[in-house]
């Protein structure tokens, strides 16, 4: 919970150095001319670049992902979004949302009710059993119904699992897309030191952070479910406290992980970008006012360069956070729906049979928030480093 | 990985192993001594792979910095030519009001960064022109001071070339 509210201060801190660094746009009456000059340029600037990969990228979603995209055309999509046609895309996310809650609930159905319907068999039989049939009898069809049980909820956790690895290999590539696209425009504009702290933040996030999920992470997180699977299977081993040592493990070291390199980009973040933003406005200041004559000439060609590299920049920013929210929230909501549908399945078993039954099913729901927290995690370590790409810069229009 | 599944399979395999020994043995003492044997060899499966694994741990060079990030440097070259560009313009514009028409520029310098340095500026002497001048004059010292004066560098780094 500590680590959580640091993360937020942290946060907010940044949202507030955001607000006084927020610029109100100054609207003249009559700046056809110059709107016209700068839908030019950023033609310009968006043919110049090079977005080729992250177009190959959003050809492979489907059409409700590309629809809340507005689009598979990025290029058309930035000009749009420049020009001030921004469409309103939140009924088409509520939809979207809803729809895959929906999906997620149905698909869970099938496993609650097969786990609910193996405890009342299992009930069924230990009544009727009686005094005809000994404990050895009673324990094998116990050990018949976990294991029943077990095959069943392993799918589908493998399953989960196997989303989640391929979740945190989309991010990654989807990083490995974007970041460079944004630092280059970052480097058009002047903002040198801003990349400097970002490139290696980037490729730690890229590599390190993702690395450490499906090297340490996910790994600890099987031994865990698997302990936890076992330690129920039978009276004889208890395996609870071994399967809590791997789960907490896994918990401290994405907590540490997740808010060292957060804190530490948000802040170094933060300075670069102040200080990228003052020293280019000192820059502009300096060329127009103190450079004869050529002055006001570079002076215009800088403004081209970085309000036309802004523009775009703010822009690539925004879809890749619509990208990360359409390729995140339809995997968070799978795993939380299934957590939450095995907790059901847990309460609604637990007056049946012995309670190790429910007991086994109920931890395994505990255990899979951490996937929850990995999906998270990464998503928003992510979230945070487009959002500060996104601000950055903007102070020195 | 293969480490590890191995291991989860140990510990799986005894246990329903012993899951298997308790439902055939008879209860009574010899029940509690199997018990006893079975946990600590449950122990054993557990701990003795764990120095291995930890032994085959990760390298931290390719861990860490595996990714590299390429900046587009056409773009970048793009931005470099808009600055360029327009500082050719606000020269060829300021010598014009000297009445100086210049024809081939060349500008090399650092224009990465927020405000371009001019190294060297190297003109073609043959295409200028300079209108409303009826003295002899040195053209190549007019024109090398005027661009010295608008550019602010060094006499020095500016190369008039005749071709």
């Amino acid at each position: 919970m500590k680590k959580f509210i640091a993360v937020f201060a942290v946060f907010a801190l940044y949202l507030c150095m955001a607000a006084f660094t927020y610029k109100e746009p100054i609207f003249n009456a009559d700046n056809s001319d110059a709107e016209q000059d700068l839908a030019d340029n950023v033609e310009e600037i968006v043919d110049e670049l090079n977005l080729a990969e992250l177009e190959a990228y959003l050809a492979q979603l489907n059409d409700e992902q590309l629809a809340l995209l507005g689009g598979a055309n990025l290029k058309e999509k930035i000009k749009a979004a420049i020009s001030g046609n921004l469409s309103n895309q939140y009924g088409s996310f509520l939809s979207y949302i809803m729809s895959s809650i929906g999906m997620n609930i149905l698909s869970c159905l099938p496993l609650i009710v097969s786990v609910i319907l193996i405890a009342v068999a299992y009930n069924l039989i230990s009544s009727l059993r009686g005094n005809f049939a000994s404990d050895s009898v009673q324990n094998i069809v116990y050990f018949a119904c976990v294991s029943l049980l077990l095959i069943i909820l392993f799918t589908k956790i493998m399953g989960a699992v196997s989303t989640v690895r391929k979740t945190v290999e989309s991010l990654r590539e989807q990083m490995s897309i974007m970041f460079p696209i944004l630092l280059t425009l970052m480097t058009a504009i002047g903002a040198g030191s801003s990349v400097a702290v970002y490139r290696p933040g980037v490729a730690i996030l890229a590599s390190g952070i993702a690395e450490i999920i499906t090297a340490f992470i996910l790994p600890a997180f099987l031994i865990s479910i698997v302990l936890t699977a076992i330690g129920n299977l039978t009276d004889g081993v208890k395996l609870n406290k071994l399967s809590g040592f791997f789960s907490g493990s896994a918990k401290w070291l994405l907590g540490s992980a997740f808010f060292l390199f957060s804190a530490v980009m948000a802040v170094q973040g933060i300075t670069a970008s102040v200080y990228d933003g003052v020293s280019v406005r000192a820059a502009k200041f300096a060329i127009s006012k103190y450079v004869p004559v050529i002055g006001g000439y570079l002076s215009d060609g800088l403004n081209l360069v970085i309000s036309g590299s802004v523009l775009v920049k703010n822009s690539v920013g925004l879809t890749g956070i619509v990208l990360l929210f359409v390729s995140v929230l339809p995997i968070v909501l799978q795993l939380v729906t299934l957590s939450l549908g095995l907790r059901f399945a847990g309460a609604v078993i637990e007056p049946f049979g012995d309670g190790r039954m429910s007991s086994l099913v109920t931890d395994l729901s505990k255990n899979l928030i951490l996937l929850v927290a990995i999906v998270l995690a990464i998503a928003f370590l992510y979230f945070v480093f487009l959002l500060l790409i996104v601000c950055t810069g903007n102070l020195a229009l | 990985m293969s480490a590890l599944s191995a291991w989860i399979l140990s510990i799986l395999g005894i246990v329903v192993i012993g899951a298997v020994i308790d439902l055939v043995l008879p209860s009574g003492r010899m029940n509690k001594y199997v018990k006893s044997v079975f946990a600590a060899v449950t122990v054993l499966v557990i701990i003795l792979p764990l120095p291995n694994m930890l032994k085959n741990g990760c390298d931290s060079e390719n861990f860490i910095f595996n990714e590299q990030i390429q900046l587009q440097e056409d773009y970048l070259g793009y931005a470099e030519k808009v600055k360029r560009d327009s500082i050719v313009r606000g020269l060829r514009s300021a010598l014009a009001s000297d009445g100086i028409t210049i024809g081939e520029v060349e500008i090399v310098g650092k224009f990465s960064a927020a405000v371009p340095i001019v190294e060297e500026v190297r003109i073609n002497l043959s295409q200028v022109v300079i209108s409303g001048q009826t003295e002899h004059i040195n053209k190549c010292e007019v024109v090398r001071s005027k661009v010295s004066e608008y550019l602010s560098i060094d006499k020095e780094s500016i190369q008039i070339y005749e071709r």
